[in-house]
């Protein structure tokens, strides 16, 4: 004891340091197996008190899972219930239609279907085109833009080439065959318009030109697999702003266009492939709450080749395989790819450096070539036709 | 491998200090020579063969160039100092020659500093500032110690504690150390890593389009960085070498109390300063030999400084303003400095911040631009978002208002005084734990600091 206190007197620091290391250490070792089971350590590197620490930053207690995590799961089986029942419903309905829906009347509508088409043709506005549903037609949506591949990408980051992306985001506006062209518009054409993203969007909203017209729903370090929980930023046209989440604006306000430019932060995580279902995720959820809006997938930014040739992860080629699969999502109906790469890239596919001050972002005096290419790309749909 | 890192903390320093503390005290030189190439292989990789090499070769020559009891002759000591600082000083300049110019080159880890030591180690033998035979093995200690090697202090092999019988650890000491360590690991990673991210986004931005408050902002946080960082560094080192049994090295000195730009380089990075005094100023006639003799010598000193911390003209260019400023400030309003200290302290605060722009931006048509925006007169921005300073204020107005409160060498005063206080002890305890929090949250999360 007396030793003790000889030591305490002289030593305080080390002692409480020492005996807060050995509890924490304690605590990582002991849940190792189960709270922490799905945290990964290199012992040779870090100390078991890592699980504890990075269990904090992801909410999971030593004393249990948060309260607000077990509510979630709760809410979570109950819709889950209530989608089985509803999917049981639709089935149930759609059989009994067909068994007792008169072969006649379906004929008949055939009829009318060929007949409005036939029509449709005739009328064919200069922004549209008419085209089969295996296949969007040509100036429909943009490119996915190229680049150099200069074979540093990390293998953990890609999906296989040949993986199938079973694109199922059916159209909403024209169902009979209608296709709208990308053509220029005004900037009164954003007035109705929302923008979300990461801290490019950010960008966007502050140095860009679209600022005083479109609504814009961002935030720094954001990804598409945490954009639905996190609070973002939401800045009206008006110059208000204050914090919100994707469901409350969405369920709020009515947006005639929506704006996606989700990836960079992504580029590290996960791959093309875990990228992509989330992306799809994120549009089924948009087109839920905004039925009508029309909605934009943003290409992922290129980055500058000195990035793009010395970065495992935050390189060209990954963006480039990551843009072709959010493409597929297109239907070139309602929903639309649209690739800024041109207006920013060089012949190689690279971020001109001159654009960016990091690499990855465009510097503040270069937001109006996204703004040009926004505008120079956007889809007019001409309602009395709907 | 980083004092700030997981491995060094939870692995390395302990493993060390255990063994270190079990050694008898006689043999304690091993445990520090093999632990301390441990270290520097673990960061430098092959490059710990250059440092070993160059340990035997500076103990050989340095046997030549003792003046003690037992030395050669004038001559063969005089050519071997010569043939020692001409290698020694050669490879630093070609290394950062091609650090600076050849892509993929990186200057090995700590090199600028060791390479210091082995020049001050030989002409401090040739003075007669060694009185004893330094053996091989406290010269290679004195060289690769692991509390050094990367970042300095660039200490004297003559201030003590490289040979083993000059070294006392007592349990206050260890204590003592360990406060400081946490003390700098907390100023490192709470304030300089946040402060960085200040810099990184203004980067971002680009020059052209921030606004002049955010300028002015930009150049205080990063000078606030840079300070965090390199004396956080500093009182780490100091730490881990008082937990060793050395003195604490003073390497701060509360620079942004200086009064004037001449005493905030007394008191910044002071074993650098002193090491120029003394190895090239004070040789080159230093200030006894007329004024335009003091003058050059200043501006041939200052452009040295320059080049010493790295091989771009924009550092060049750094030390001759410090030049001309400390010029200035020497022989034109030195009354003035006398008679109103005030004068001194707004040069540090005003003039300090301005010149580590200069430090910071390697492209002079860059730096050029970031000057039109701390002075708008001449040139307007491009594309400014006049909210752009409150948006970054209220993100970093914490971590500018820590680091001012530190420069005040009071508030640091104060801790140090009361570091037994329960209350201090408890507040560093949870300094480290958060340092600790934000290095796991970061390794487990690399992109962390590059969100966007």
């Amino acid at each position: 004891m007396d030793l003790f206190r000889q030591l305490w007197k002289r030593i305080p620091l080390i002692i409480i340091l020492v005996a807060t290391s050995l509890l924490f250490t304690l605590i990582g070792w002991s849940g190792r197996n189960t709270i922490y089971g799905s945290q990964s350590i290199d012992l040779k590197r870090q100390p078991y008190l890592t699980l504890f620490f990075e269990g904090l930053h992801e909410g999971v207690y030593p004393w249990g899972q948060s309260a607000s995590t077990s509510d979630e799961e709760e809410a979570g089986e109950l819709e889950e219930n209530k989608a089985h029942q509803s999917v049981l419903y639709h089935i149930a309905r759609s059989q009994m239609e067909i068994i007792l829906r008169p072969a006649q009347e379906a004929c008949a509508q055939l009829l009318e279907e060929r007949e409005r088409i036939l029509e449709e043709l005739e009328n064919l506005p200069e922004n549209a085109v008419m085209g089969s549903p295996d296949e969007i037609p040509e100036g429909v949506c943009n490119p996915v833009m190229q680049a150099e591949d200069y074979g540093v990408a990390g293998v953990g980051f890609l999906s296989p080439d040949d993986t199938e992306y079973n694109t199922d985001t059916e159209g909403i506006f024209a169902k009979t065959g209608l296709y709208y062209k990308l053509q220029a518009v005004n900037m009164d054409y954003f007035d109705d318009a929302l923008f979300i993203g990461d801290s490019r969007t950010v960008g966007l909203c502050e140095y860009g030109g679209l600022g005083d017209n479109a609504s814009f729903l961002a935030r720094e370090s954001i990804n598409v697999y945490n954009v639905q929980d996190l609070n973002l930023k939401f800045s009206d046209p008006d110059g208000d702003s204050w914090d919100s989440t994707v469901d409350e604006i969405l369920s709020e306000r009515k947006f005639g266009k929506i704006y996606v430019n989700l990836g960079v932060n992504e580029l590290g995580i996960g791959t093309t492939y875990m990228y992509y279902e989330k992306y799809r995720d994120l549009l089924t959820k948009i087109r839920e709450y905004q039925p009508d809006a029309i909605i934009y997938i943003q290409g992922i930014m290129h980055v500058s080749k000195a990035k793009s040739e010395s970065d495992s992860c935050r390189n060209n080629t990954v963006i480039v395989q990551r843009n072709t699969a959010i493409s597929t999502l297109a239907n070139g109906r309602d929903i639309f790819y649209i690739d800024m790469n041109p207006y920013v890239c060089d012949e190689s596919g690279d971020l001109i450096a001159d654009l960016s001050g990091d690499g990855i972002h465009l510097k503040a005096s270069a937001y109006g070539n996204w703004d040009r290419s926004l505008m120079e790309n956007a889809v007019v749909i001409d309602s009395n036709r709907e | 491998m980083l004092f700030n890192s997981l491995e060094f903390i939870f692995r390395f320093l302990p493993i060390f200090l255990i063994i270190y503390y079990l050694t008898p005290a006689r043999f304690r030189q091993i445990p520090i020579f093999i632990g301390s190439i441990v270290f520097y292989a673990i960061g430098a990789g092959y490059m710990a063969i250059a440092m070993v090499v160059l340990t035997i070769f500076n103990y050989l020559l340095g046997k030549v160039v003792f003046s003690g009891p037992g030395a050669s002759a004038y001559s063969s000591r005089r050519r071997a100092l010569i043939g020692a600082v001409g290698i020694d000083a050669g490879a630093l300049v070609l290394c950062k020659i091609l650090a600076a110019h050849m892509p993929g080159f990186a200057l090995p880890l700590g090199f600028s500093f060791y390479i210091f030591k082995m020049i001050s180690y030989q002409v401090d033998l040739y003075r007669g500032d060694i009185p004893r035979r330094p053996t091989l093995m406290d010269t290679a200690v004195y060289f690769a110690i692991f509390t050094q090697v990367t970042q300095g202090p660039i200490m004297r092999y003559n201030a003590g504690g490289f040979e083993t019988q000059e070294r006392k650890v007592t349990l206050k000491a260890i204590g003592d150390g360990a406060f400081f360590f946490v003390m700098g690991l907390g100023m490192k990673v709470l304030l300089a890593d946040k402060l960085s991210i200040l810099w990184n986004e203004i980067q971002k931005i680009g020059f052209e389009s921030i606004s002049t408050p955010l300028a002015w902002m930009g150049a205080v946080g990063y000078s606030l960085q840079l300070y965090m960082d390199f004396w956080g560094y500093s009182l780490m080192a100091a730490g881990i070498g008082m937990m060793l049994g050395f003195h604490f090295v003073i390497n701060f000195l509360h620079p942004y109390w200086g009064c004037g730009i001449a005493d905030f380089y007394r008191r910044w990075h002071v074993t650098l300063g002193a090491w120029f005094r003394d190895y090239v100023y004070i040789p080159l006639g230093g200030s006894r030999e007329g004024t335009l003799r003091t003058i050059r010598n200043l501006l041939i000193v200052w452009a040295l400084t320059g080049l010493w911390h790295g091989g771009t003209i924009n550092f060049i260019l750094w030390g001759l303003v410090l030049a001309l400023l400390i010029i200035w400030e020497k022989f034109v309003v030195a009354r003035v400095l006398d008679a109103a200290p005030i004068i001194g302290h707004l040069h540090v605060w005003i003039l300090i911040p301005l010149t580590w722009v200069i430090f910071a931006i390697p492209n002079l048509s860059d730096l050029g631009v970031y000057y039109t925006r701390l002075f708008p007169f001449f040139r307007e921005g491009i594309n400014v978002n006049p909210g752009d300073f409150t948006k970054y204020l209220r993100i970093y107005a914490p971590f500018l208002a820590a680091s001012m409160i530190l420069c005040v060498p009071r508030s640091y005063r104060f801790l140090v005084e009361h570091r037994r206080a329960i209350p201090i002890v408890i507040l560093m305890a949870v300094v480290f734990w958060l340092s600790v929090y934000q290095i796991v949250i970061a390794a487990s999360n690399p992109f962390m600091y590059f969100s966007f």
